[in-house]
Formats: structure tokens, C-alpha cells, sequence
């Protein structure tokens, strides 16, 4: 019979690796993972930032170095100005229901959580389109399942959708597996699920042909079945696909923010 | 002892680090650079160069940072590091009898595309998350192929630069020399 080393490698990983899952399992390593997840948190976030300013740099030289800067700008002004229009706009109507029902107890009183990003899960084996974040902050912040993510701009950029003691990961509404219940700023107030559409850009599917909408609309949360608030701009209408001899139309929405360049977001906590 | 124990220290500190600027660093730049498997690289690197012992220390310590900080389930960095090495070292003792460049590359590029595949199949099976089959997503074929050819650079420059370092990996001619 073949001897079987004491000092063999594979032996060896195999012991260890058998070790570290069933400590995992049990629970016994989780104060060790969370130090060394606090340790390398400011590490981390660091490698990130330098990541995110080489990132930056090499879009602008794509583009023209100017032109890009412009844009951005603009972007951000728009993001503003809508966020703040749409605000107006939900106001009005939450001021008109509550005046209806005699209740003056605003909606929008949550707690914020502010957030640094430390890491995109876009590695080789994650072949979803689309990619996820992963912020420094985690259920021990009262993070939970199902959260809004918003930008410095307040423009919802995803949501929460695995948590961790110390960290959590947020998809984008960019991607495929992100969806928000929304509705559309129109006469009708039309509602809906959106998701991401190949990282890119974000759709809003079976609409009814009857509600009208118009490019340019903007989308906002519905605050419907789920612990997103109402209110929070998702994007604007910039196509909609309406074929006459079909019961629904589709919508492409553009978000207002680059969501390749974030470095800080707020998880709001109703 | 004392130097041994230092040794593990050291490769502690750097697989650590180099496990940081995976998740991090790499992480956040855009395509092409974010493909760059800096991990696997050291590893096949270590492999080649060093010995499997060496590179399962190597795999057990970058594989359980990956593991903790990652979102995937606990052991998938771990596990897959470790077939990965088994695999190389069966193509080392068994295909690539020498120290060449063009064994580098080659072991570079197949562990590459093993790992990528394995990887894929591993979540596909078993994650939730993953219900679309990885052949049928043109996402992963480019992966692939950004790493590879990663891989096929970085076995390039490590190769030249383990050359200057090292006198073991250079070439060796037998010359007859004449007397005229």
C-alpha cells in the first residue's frame, strides 16, 4: 500500500481548506473575517479611488479631454435640476393627498447611510452583463435586503442585494438582475418594473399602449413593494418602442449620472 | 526554522496585497485592464518558477482573502485556485519538460482559460444568481479572451524578468569549438 506523506501539499490544502469551510460554516471565523474586513477597509477603499482616477483618465483621453468634461458638467446640472423638479412635482401631488386626508405626516422622513465604494464584481467569472458595487458598509450599519442606493446628486443608482456584517453589494439600474418598481412622471402617473438593458442603459417593459408617454419623461421610484421610497429619479424617457399592433409598449430610460465613476453613494433606510 | 517562518511571513504580506489590488485596484478600471487576473498570474508564476508547495501556500492565502472579501460563496476562490494548480503541475510534469518561454506561455494560457471555464461552470451550478449558461453570453468570451491574452503578455514579462534575476532559466548552448 502507497504511503501517504505527512508533509504532501495537496494532504496539506486539503486539511486546511476542509478546516477554514467548516469554521466558516460554524460561525467561529466571523469575528476574524470581520477584523480583517475593518483592517483592510481604508486599504481597500484607497486601491479603489486610484483605480476609479486611472479609470477616469483613460475614458476623458478616449474622448476629447474637454468636450467630456463639459458634458459631465451638464450632466450633473441636469441631474440636479431634474432631481429637484421631480421633487417639486411629488411635493405638489403629496401635498394635495395630504390635504385631501387631513395628515400631514410627511413620507420622506428616512435615515441615510453614507457609503465609499471598494470594489466592481465585474472579475472573469462574473459573466452577467452588468456590474455590481461593493461598499464599506454592512448590516452592522443597518443595512439591509432590498435598500435604495442613491448618488451625491440624490439620483437612485440601484439597490442592495447581498449584505455582509461589514459590507454589502448593490446592483446597478443598468443591470439586468436590478429592478425597481417606478413610475413614469406623465398625465397618468404611469407604473412599472424597470431593469437594466446590457449594462448600458435602463427599460421599462408592458406598459399598457393606452398611457401616454413622451421622451423626455422623467422615471422615479414608486415606492411600491419594497423598502425603496417614493420619489427618487431613476432617469429619463429617451425612446419608446410603441408598435400599433401590440397590447404593450417599452420605454428606454437614460440614467442621470455615470455610474463607472462612483466612489461614494447613500443607502437610504426607510 | 526562524528564516522559514519568515518566508511565510513575507509571502503572507505580498499574496495578501496582491489579493487587495485584485479585489480593489483591478476591479475598478475599465475594459480592458480589469480583466487582468493578477491572481492567477502570481500563482502559475509561482508554480513555474518556485515549487507546488510554495503555490499552494501561495493559492491557500490569496484564495482565502478573495473568499472573505468577495460575495461569492466561501471556498469558490479556494477550491478553484487549488484545481488550477493541480491541473498546472499535471501539465508541468507531464507535457512541459522544460523551462522555456514558450512553457510559460503555454501553461499561462491554459490555466487561463481552465480557470475561466471552471469558474463559470462552478456558479453556473451552484449560485442562484447565475441561470443563464456562460457559452451562450458573449460577456464571457471576451473575458476569455482579454485574460488570455493577458496571460500571454504577462508570462512575456515575467519570464524576461526572471531571466535577468536568475541564471537557471538561461539558455544553455553546447558549442564545439574550433581550432583554425
Amino acid at each position: 500500500m502507497r504511503k501517504i506523506k505527512k508533509n504532501n501539499p495537496i494532504l496539506i490544502f486539503l486539511v486546511v481548506f476542509g478546516l477554514l469551510v467548516f469554521l466558516h460554516g460554524v460561525g467561529v471565523l466571523r469575528p476574524l473575517e470581520i477584523l480583517v474586513l475593518n483592517a483592510v477597509k481604508p486599504i481597500s477603499g484607497q486601491f479603489y479611488k486610484w483605480g476609479n482616477i486611472f479609470s477616469r483618465s483613460y475614458q476623458d483621453r478616449e474622448s476629447q479631454a474637454s468636450l467630456s468634461a463639459r458634458v459631465e458638467q451638464l450632466t450633473k446640472e441636469i441631474a440636479v435640476l431634474t432631481v429637484a423638479n421631480s421633487g417639486q412635482k411629488e411635493l405638489i401631488e403629496e401635498n394635495k393627498k395630504l390635504r385631501n386626508q387631513l395628515k400631514f405626516l410627511s413620507d420622506n422622513s428616512f435615515k441615510a447611510v453614507a457609503a465609499a465604494v471598494i470594489a466592481r464584481e465585474s472579475i472573469a467569472e462574473d459573466t452577467e452583463e452588468g456590474q455590481d458595487l461593493i461598499i464599506n458598509k454592512g448590516a452592522h450599519d443597518g443595512i439591509s435586503l432590498g435598500q435604495g442606493a442613491v448618488s451625491d446628486e440624490g439620483v437612485i443608482i440601484g439597490k442592495v442585494i447581498e449584505v455582509k456584517e461589514t459590507s454589502a453589494k448593490i446592483c446597478l439600474t443598468t443591470s439586468p438582475e436590478c429592478k425597481l418598481a417606478a413610475a413614469i412622471q406623465n398625465q397618468t402617473r404611469t407604473q412599472g418594473i424597470t431593469d437594466g438593458d446590457l449594462g448600458l442603459t435602463i427599460k421599462m417593459n408592458y406598459i399598457p399602449q393606452l398611457e401616454k408617454i413622451a421622451v423626455g419623461d422623467t422615471v422615479i421610484t414608486s415606492g411600491l413593494g419594497g423598502n425603496i421610497p417614493r420619489g427618487l429619479v431613476i432617469g429619463k424617457v429617451i425612446d419608446i418602442r410603441n408598435e400599433s399592433n401590440e397590447v404593450w409598449q417599452d420605454a428606454t430610460i437614460e440614467p442621470l449620472v455615470n455610474l463607472n465613476n462612483l466612489t461614494v453613494v447613500t443607502i437610504i433606510i426607510p | 526554522m526562524a528564516k522559514r517562518i519568515w518566508q511565510i511571513i513575507i509571502l503572507v504580506f505580498i499574496l495578501s496585497a496582491l489579493a487587495l489590488i485584485q479585489f480593489s485596484l483591478l476591479s475598478a478600471l475599465p475594459d480592458p485592464f480589469r480583466q487582468f487576473n493578477l491572481a492567477l498570474v502570481v500563482l502559475t508564476f509561482t508554480l513555474f518558477f518556485l515549487d507546488f508547495r510554495v503555490s499552494v501556500i501561495s493559492a491557500l492565502i490569496a484564495g482565502f482573502w478573495l473568499d472573505v472579501l468577495s460575495f461569492h460563496f466561501f471556498g469558490f476562490y479556494l477550491s478553484i485556485f487549488f484545481v488550477c494548480l493541480l491541473l498546472g503541475q499535471w501539465i508541468l510534469k507531464n507535457w512541459l519538460t522544460n523551462r522555456s518561454l514558450y512553457s510559460l506561455i503555454a501553461l499561462m494560457v491554459s490555466l487561463t482559460v481552465f480557470y475561466n471555464i471552471l469558474a463559470a461552470t462552478t456558479l453556473y451550478l451552484f449560485s442562484a444568481d447565475y441561470n443563464t449558461f456562460f457559452g451562450a453570453q458573449s460577456s464571457f468570451w471576451l473575458t476569455l479572451f482579454y485574460q488570455s491574452v493577458w496571460s500571454f503578455l504577462a508570462a512575456l514579462i515575467l519570464f524576461n524578468l526572471a531571466a535577468l534575476v536568475s541564471k537557471r532559466i538561461k539558455p544553455f548552448f553546447l558549442e564545439k569549438k574550433s581550432f583554425i
